[in-house]
């Protein structure tokens, strides 16, 4: 019963996409039904995986499929419930938003083909998290990456546009041939694929590593995990602000999802799978965060934040592994909270910041922050809600991101559980961590403050108007969302308690007690928090009490008492980075180009800086180059003749003939 | 009735060289043509008792190979002034030399082929191989894309007729799907050829080349021929 509705939250986005296709030609009618049923599908699947998760029901359900190792194998199990709720509740926000977002292209684009799409990916991105069969959960898996390619090269028309699409099917595909090679090696060793019977599997220590490398390069590919990220600060950028939210909230989750899945096929994990994940994760986090702040295009800079956080949710697995390697569940069940926690907490603000984002996209079409400037005035809401999501990302308590960080510290901490030198690893997370927070607290500010705080930079930054309705609501309950869970963690850490207690392996009581232990501490840190924001609202009371009757001057933000001050003199974002990339330019290699004035009357000047991807120039070029020069050396065989292309296939055809025929006598 | 179907299938691979042989590119046309008539009429006699199935499968067979295809690759023909191919890459002569031998070669392999069933004919599994193998040697060594395509029916034909073994296998449905593949890939080939010559003002296909992906032999080497030369003279060959 509950997987018939699951099912069929699964079948109406993917049905009302199709129907909005053939209605392709009429913009009204197509954003109708394809928003509609993403929306309609959405609701459904909340509500289902709602039931199940509060009623701790499992379901499953099978059908026969007649491929090869393939069998309509579905489940809902607590992990899978964590990510629907996800992909539905984000989807569901991503669909209204998207309805209004995408009309405007209406007069040159056609609305059913994305569409389609976008209702598409969200059935392909469900039926992977309850597929519990390795063909179907590959099928689903390569649908998720096809229709997202689609989606990333919407505005096809521009160049980069096409080349972030061409750059993400390439990396999905390099992805996907990793976990090929990670399900044929089980599918050999097991003769099964099907996820029950893998989970009883229990391979040695080396192939249980090989498959353990392969699931981390395939599922670390899809999750944008360094240095397998080279395709997000491109493609989430290129995609329509909706996508962008679905794909970095949710679409990079889905490659965690795989990756915490399929430590369930490889025994008892090994203790250096959690320590390199923990490396991973901790690269991922400080040189993303480090990448984010030296970035000027606002979605580029949230694409690599989005880098940033899936480095932190891989450090809390990290922890997991770690902890069951050592068989401390209490550490393995607190890292796993800490990860899937933020899995959740980041998919919303993360969703709300790229909505954001989008909104100001939407009114001014400029994509760097330093064209903007000022928008707080004028798109208020657009402004809050930004404000929220930066705060939050930057781990200030009262807002989700605190919330998920401080499990993850409290899971380090309890590592020491374990006398002796092995914790350093675990133990180094929490002062990065705190680096990482820093640095992802300057970038948010420096985005706030360039592109909403101080004056307008251009004539259209000036001009932005507030976003309508139906850009508006989205952001507002993902921001609603991102403060109610700061405040009552519980109601976050409820969601993930089973499906870490079933990672974690430890009982129900010892797991309750943990969660007890956590949310009161939480809560403690909770209260003083709200001590502290409430004397600043009393403080800010006092200071408009006091300011009654008086008169009040306002100024330019940053005025610096300049005789005819112009929005050129404020800071631009790469000034107010600066002193930071300085301090790791080692690590970011920010490109410069000066050129000083020259003379006593200097005629122009100008600098200019950014910051090219380190792995992409040093890494995937050079190697993408070396390719192409060997491939160059097999171009006599493809001349561009007709028919030496089918004196190719003839010879074969011969060789074979000759050889099966000729001398099988 | 033995006799009938050898002389059929004789008459089907003279058709097959005819193709390979002629000059003329309608003649080529009306070679494949006649061609898939003889092989639907083969498979009329070859059947034991006539079905209904196999009455649409043999007339439909007829009128789109024998007539609706070589009727609409003569229009082209028109359309496009295509009259006499030049200049093959194998000439007419060595052509015929090198049908000959693929025949040879398929009497050899034909005697290695043991099948599970007696079939009304030991000629039929040379014959049909010989007769794919012309079609493929044709458009391999032509330049006309109508040559090409008559070819193609050629090679088609010569599956069909290896069909023929199978007559009590081969259920109608796939016969009927054969041909509407044939049907679709003539006519996607029609109109290919149809725009080709409208862009380029004729339909050697040995120029296509000019319009290959350049991008990155760009970087490492010139393609010799990467420059598309507005003439249409008989330089072509240095091409290859």
């Amino acid at each position: 019963m509950l997987m018939g509705w699951l099912l069929g939250a699964i079948a109406i986005p993917a049905a009302g996409g199709l129907i909005a296709l053939l209605l392709a030609d009429r913009a009204r009618a197509s954003t109708l039904v394809g928003a509609g049923s993403a929306v309609a599908g959405s609701l459904v699947g909340l509500v289902t995986v709602a039931y199940a998760l509060i009623n701790n029901s499992d379901v499953e359900k099978r059908w026969p499929w007649e491929v090869p190792f393939g069998e309509f194998h579905f489940a809902l199990d607590p992990l899978s419930s964590v990510f629907l709720l996800l992909v539905f509740g984000l989807g569901l926000l991503g669909a209204i938003y998207g309805a209004q977002y995408l009309f405007a292209f209406r007069s040159t684009k056609s609305l059913g083909v994305p569409w389609f799409f976008y209702n598409l990916l969200l059935a392909s991105m469900a039926v992977v998290l309850i597929a519990r069969n390795g063909m179907l959960f590959l099928t689903a898996w390569e649908i998720m990456a096809i229709t997202s390619f689609f989606l990333v090269g919407f505005e096809h028309e521009r160049a980069e546009v096409r080349r972030a699409a061409r750059n993400y099917l390439v990396a999905m595909h390099v992805g996907t041939a990793f976990l090929l090679a990670f399900f044929a090696i089980l599918a050999h060793e097991t003769g099964t694929l099907d996820f029950n019977a893998l989970a009883t599997f229990n391979p040695g220590h080396v192939l249980a590593s090989i498959l353990f490398l392969l699931a981390l390069v395939g599922f670390g590919t899809k999750a944008g995990l360094i240095p397998f990220h080279t395709w997000l600060p491109d493609a989430d950028p290129a995609a329509p602000c909706h996508v962008s939210a679905l794909m970095s909230a949710v679409l990079v989750k889905i490659g965690i999802y795989g990756l915490l899945r399929s430590t369930e096929f490889l025994g008892d994990p090994l203790e250096w799978w959690g320590v390199l994940l923990i490396a991973v994760g901790m690269t991922s986090g400080i040189l993303g965060v480090l990448f984010a702040l030296a970035q000027r295009d606002m979605k580029r800079m949230l694409a690599y934040s989005t880098i940033e956080n899936v480095g932190i949710i891989t450090m809390g697995i990290g922890i997991g592994v770690w902890g069951l390697s050592h068989d401390l569940s209490a550490v393995a069940f607190l890292g796993f909270t800490g990860a899937l926690l933020h899995t959740v907490t980041h998919g919303l603000f993360k969703g709300l910041l790229f909505l954001g984002s989008g909104a100001v996209l939407h009114r001014t079409r400029l994509r760097s922050m330093d064209d903007l400037g000022g928008l707080l005035k004028t798109m208020p809401l657009t402004g809050i809600a930004f404000i929220v999501g930066g705060a939050a990302i930057a781990g200030v308590p009262l807002l989700s991101g605190f919330v998920s960080e401080f499990t993850l510290v409290t899971a380090a901490l309890r590592s020491v559980d374990l006398p002796g030198p092995k914790v350093a690893p675990v133990l180094a997370i929490i002062p990065v961590l705190g680096l990482v927070g820093a640095l992802a607290l300057a970038t948010f500010a420096r985005a706030i403050g360039i592109a909403f705080l101080g004056s307008p930079r251009t004539p259209i930054a000036a001009e932005a108007q507030e976003v309508g309705v139906g850009l508006k609501v989205p952001m507002a309950i993902l921001a609603v969302l991102t403060i109610i869970i700061g405040i009552v963690p519980v109601l976050a850490i409820q969601v993930v308690v089973p499906a870490a207690t079933n990672l974690s392996g430890i009982s129900t009581a010892a797991a309750a007690i943990e969660t007890t232990a956590l949310e009161t501490l939480l809560w403690r840190v909770t209260i003083a928090a709200l001590a502290v924001a409430g004397s600043v609202a009393v403080l800010l009371l006092l200071r408009s009490a006091l300011l009654r009757g008086r008169s009040v001057r306002s100024a330019l933000t940053w005025g610096c008492a300049y005789a005819l001050p112009s929005p050129r003199m404020q800071y631009t974002s790469t000034s107010f980075a600066e002193p930071l990339i300085r301090l790791f330019k080692q690590l970011v290699r920010p490109r410069q180009r000066l050129s000083p004035p020259r003379g006593p009357f200097p005629v122009r000047a100008g600098f200019a800086s950014d910051a090219p991807d380190l792995l992409t120039e040093r890494l995937i070029r050079p190697g993408w180059l070396i390719l192409l020069s060997l491939n160059a050396r097999l171009r006599w065989l493809q001349q561009g003749s007709v028919n030496l292309y089918l004196l190719y296939p003839v010879i074969a055809l011969a060789v074979l003939l000759v050889w099966r025929f000729g001398f099988a006598r | 009735m033995e006799n009938l179907i050898d002389f059929l299938l004789v008459l089907a691979l003279l058709l097959g060289f005819a193709c390979l042989g002629l000059r003329r590119v309608s003649q080529c046309v009306w070679a494949a043509a006649a061609q898939g008539i003889i092989t639907g009429i083969l498979l009329l006699i070859v059947h034991d008792k006539v079905e209904i199935g196999l009455i649409i499968v043999v007339a439909s067979s007829i009128v789109v190979k024998g007539l609706v295809v070589p009727w609409y690759l003569t229009r082209t023909i028109r359309t496009g002034r295509v009259e006499v191919e030049v200049e093959p890459f194998i000439g007419f002569n060595l052509s015929l030399v090198v049908g000959g031998l693929a025949f040879g070669a398929a009497l050899w392999l034909s005697t290695s082929l043991t099948l599970p069933f007696e079939i009304d004919s030991e000629l039929i599994i040379p014959i049909s191989l010989a007769t794919a193998f012309i079609g493929l040697l044709t458009i391999i060594s032509r330049r006309k894309a109508i040559t090409q395509v008559a070819a193609f029916l050629v090679l088609e034909n010569g599956i069909f007729m290896f069909g023929l073994v199978l007559v009590s296998a081969l259920p109608t449905l796939v016969e009927m799907g054969v041909l509407l593949d044939l049907f679709a890939a003539v006519f996607v080939m029609g109109v290919t050829i149809h725009n080709i010559n409208r862009e380029f003002d004729h339909i050697d296909t040995s120029r296509l080349n000019q319009l290959h992906d350049m991008l990155p032999a760009r970087r490492w080497r010139m393609p010799r021929n990467g420059v598309r030369r507005s003439d249409g003279g008989g330089s072509d060959r240095a091409n290859l």
